[in-house]
This record gives structure tokens, sequence and C-alpha cells, in this order.
């Protein structure tokens, strides 16, 4: 009697322990399958504003002169410090910047190759869903990925949660520089490229894009004849780390870089 | 059994232990208090304020201007450059028995004009500027409202540094001298190295910047 009490309470606990365990990795399975269902849905039904990076004409002295101006005019500070510095825009190697997409036989062309980098402003964004004070959000009039910096507490949990790399602390109180007005951060809290929501609000175009000679294209992804729009469609193109489902909106034009340098062995 | 005395006496000490910071606040308010009640606000950039018993009002309005604009070394008014009466009684107050008058003298000219105003008026920017700035800034940061208001019928955007502080400029006059007197000062101390000697925790302009900083910082 007692066997068979013992056996009928072990398989209630591993039926209760079963259930309670798999729940949560059923919700995890169906979130992630409609997060890349619906990054491949055809445009946003809301505005979205998108960053399209042409590779293929970009040099690294245009790269080098949007990283200057955005860091200049957003009072982002200089730090010869790699563990501490702070970075809105800046370059990396593609095969750094592409880990899932880069193989040991490409071209050569992509070794070593230099990718302007700088926030995704995805359609899911990781650091926002693990903001507990919600400092940062999907700003829902554009799309952008926002930051009050009154409200941040410099937990930096959005900094481990970015798969990409774009949040940076301030590990100090940030000089303002007499070049621009635009507001020096505090120490303690976490900042990132915020596509110049200040200028866009007066109805001007992000500053990278203004030095970039055409290299980079910015507008509304849910409106089908803008720039980006048509660009994407004419174009073959990639984002960073897209198996992970977070809908990256910068997107790189690579193909045509292929066309100017000479394939591996040749 | 013979303990009473004991057991009254620890009593009375632990009333009075536990009741010493009831009294001891009231008494010390009572006592040494040297409440000067709230401060009177600065005028704003390019306006003149000044103020006369309010039993004098409708009198010399004019013979009162003219002391005034003496008193600020104006050029002398021409008594047509004057504002005319109405358009004074749109910018005086009464505030503690007196008139006060909050004017915009322009000095090329000679002449007196409406202050612009505010974005709301006096009593309500007194008592609610806070949940009107951050109004402001949920709504441009957060909901990327791009509306302006209206001052006066000139637009301006939703922005402290852009419209707020190019009239209220000097911090010491705007913000420390009432949040100071109201204890409305955040928790936090303020950056040590900067230039508002760390007397108060006003932490808005570590990131803020306050229009002609090089003429208010002291």
């Amino acid at each position: 009697m007692d066997e068979g009490r013992r056996s009928a309470l072990k398989k209630i606990c591993f039926t209760a322990a079963g259930v309670a365990g798999g729940i949560p990795l059923l919700g995890t399975v169906r979130a992630a399958s409609r997060t890349i269902a619906a990054q491949h849905a055809a445009a946003p039904q809301t505005k979205q504003l998108a960053m399209v990076v042409d590779m293929a004409n970009m040099t690294d002295e245009i790269a080098h002169a949007c990283i200057e101006i955005c860091h200049r005019e957003h009072n982002v500070p200089k730090s010869d410090d790699i563990e501490r510095e702070i970075k809105w825009v800046w370059q990396e190697e593609f095969d750094r910047a592409f880990p899932d997409q880069f193989h040991g036989q490409m071209a050569e062309a992509y070794e070593g190759m230099p990718v302007l980098l700088m926030c995704n402003h995805c359609d899911s964004p990781a650091c926002v869903k693990v903001c507990p004070t919600a400092a940062t959000w999907k700003r829902k009039s554009d799309g952008l990925v926002m930051m009050d910096m009154h409200r941040c507490i410099g937990c930096r949990y959005c900094v481990v949660a970015c798969p990409y790399g774009t949040r940076s602390f301030n590990w100090k109180d940030a000089e303002q520089s007499v070049e621009t007005t635009y507001p020096a951060r505090s120490r303690g809290v976490v900042e990132k490229c915020n596509f110049c929501a200040e200028r866009l609000r007066v109805g001007e175009i992000p500053l990278c894009v203004t030095v970039s000679q055409g290299t980079l294209t910015f507008g509304d992804l849910s409106d089908p004849d803008s720039e980006v729009s048509e660009l994407l469609r004419a174009k073959h193109t990639i984002t960073r780390k897209n198996a992970l489902g977070t809908g990256p909106n910068v997107y790189y034009i690579v193909e045509d870089k292929l066309r100017e340098r000479p394939r591996h062995g040749e | 059994m013979s303990d009473k005395p004991i057991i009254f006496a620890g009593l009375a000490v632990f009333l009075v232990l536990a009741t010493f910071p009831v009294w001891y606040t009231f008494g010390s308010s009572l006592l040494f208090s040297t409440d000067a009640g709230p401060p009177d606000l600065a005028a704003p950039a390019g306006a003149l304020k000044f103020s006369l018993p309010a039993s004098a009002g409708d009198g010399d309005m004019l013979g009162r201007l003219r002391q005034e604009f003496a008193a600020h070394q104006l050029p002398a008014l021409s008594s047509g450059a004057v504002l005319t009466e109405d358009e004074l009684m749109g910018v005086w107050r009464i505030v503690d028995g007196e008139m006060r008058y909050l004017v915009r003298p322009d000095a090329d000219l000679g002449t007196l004009n409406v202050y612009d105003g505010c974005v709301e008026d006096f009593e309500y920017m007194r008592s609610n500027h806070m949940i009107l700035l951050i109004e402001w800034r949920d709504g441009v940061i957060r909901d990327g409202d791009t509306s302006q208001v209206e001052i006066n019928g000139l637009p301006y955007a939703k922005s402290l540094t852009k419209t707020c502080l190019q009239c209220h400029n000097d911090r010491e006059a705007f913000c420390y001298n009432c949040h100071q007197y109201a204890n409305a000062l955040p928790a936090w101390p303020a950056r040590s190295q900067s230039t508002m000697n760390g007397e108060v925790g006003v932490r808005c302009w570590n990131c803020h910047i306050q229009p002609e900083a090089e003429a208010n910082d002291g």
C-alpha cells in the first residue's frame, strides 16, 4: 500500500515539475516564432525609422566623419579606456559585426572590412524588455528606441541585454562641451545612439547622414515610397544577428563590395 | 506589589523620551523660527518688476513708473510712451497687499511693453511648474509630441533649455532660493566640482545647460 502511494506521489511530483518547467518554455518558443514571423512581415503598420548603410561606397574617411560629428554634437566624452569608453556610432570588423554571417571561405574583401555600427532601433528591443524603470522604451510615434536619463537608475541590465553592444555606461560625469547645446550626461546613466531624435523633432535628418556622402540612407519603413523602402527592395541587405529575433532596423548593403575587390585566391 | 512608584516613574521617563521628537520640533519651531516667508522671485530676463502699496493703486501710476525707470537708470519716458492703464492692468497682481507690476521696458525706445507672459499664468506656474515640465518631457521624449506652445501669439518649443531658461536664466534667482525654502531638493548631493558651491542639491545643471552660464556661475 505504502509502495503504491509513494510511487503515486512521485508521479504527481514529476508531472507537476514537468508542467511547471514546460509552460514557460512553450511560451518562449511561441514568442520567438511570433517575433521572427513579425519580422518577415512586409512593412510595419506604424512609422518605423530605419537606416540603410551602403558598405560598398563607405570609406574609412566617411565613417570617421560620421563618428566625429555624432560624438561632438551629442557631447559623447572621449576615453582611451576601452572598458569605459562611450560610443554612439563606431566601427567594427565585418566578422565581429556579423559573426553569424561570416565564414572562412568568404571573399577576402569581407575579412577585416570595417562596418559602421550604431543602435539598431529594433522592432522588439531586448534592452526595453529588461529595463526595470521604463527609462528606455520603443517610441510608438516613429519606432525609435528612446531613453529618459531622468529615469535611468544605472543598473546596466540593458547593456547586458543588447546583443549589439550599442549601449554605454557613464562611469563619470561628462563635461559639457561648448560646441553643442545637447545636454551632457551625468554619472550613472546608460546612453546610445538615438537616431538624432532631437533633430528629427525639428524636421532635420540625423547628423551622420548629413556627412555620409550618400552612403547612409534614412527614412520610414512603413512608407513604401520612402528612399529606404525603395533601396531595401532593390538591394540585397543584411542585418546584424538576425536570428536573435530582435528585428534590427539598420540594414547593410554588402553585395556590391565584392564587385570591386578580387575574390579570395584570384 | 510595592513597585508602583518605580513603575510609574519608569512610565513617565518612557513617555518623555518617546514623545521627545514631537515637542522638541514644535518647541524649536516656536522659539527659534527664522521663517521669513517664501522668497520673492526675480523678474524674468528683460522684465522690470516693481511694487507699490495697493492703496496707492490707480493714482499716480505714471509718476511711479518714471521713478522706477530712474531707479533702474533707464531713459526717461515721454508720457505717450507709457502703457495705457488698461494695458498695465493686465500685468499687475496683488501680493501681500502690494500691487506688483511686471513690465518689459525697451531702453532704446524709451517705451514700456506688456510683459510677454509665460506659458501659463503666474499662479499656475508657481504651484504646478513641475507638473508642466514633466508633461512636456514625457510628451516630447516619450510620445514624440512635436507640438509647440504659444506665448503672446508666438510659437515656442516644449523645452526647458530653449524656452523656459531663455527668460528664467538665473538659477540662483529662479530655482534655488524657492526650492531651498520649500525644501524641494533631490536627495542626492550636488556634483562636487560644479560651480554651485555644493550647497544646493539641485542636480539639473549636471546635464542641462544654463544660458549665459559664464555670467551666472558664481
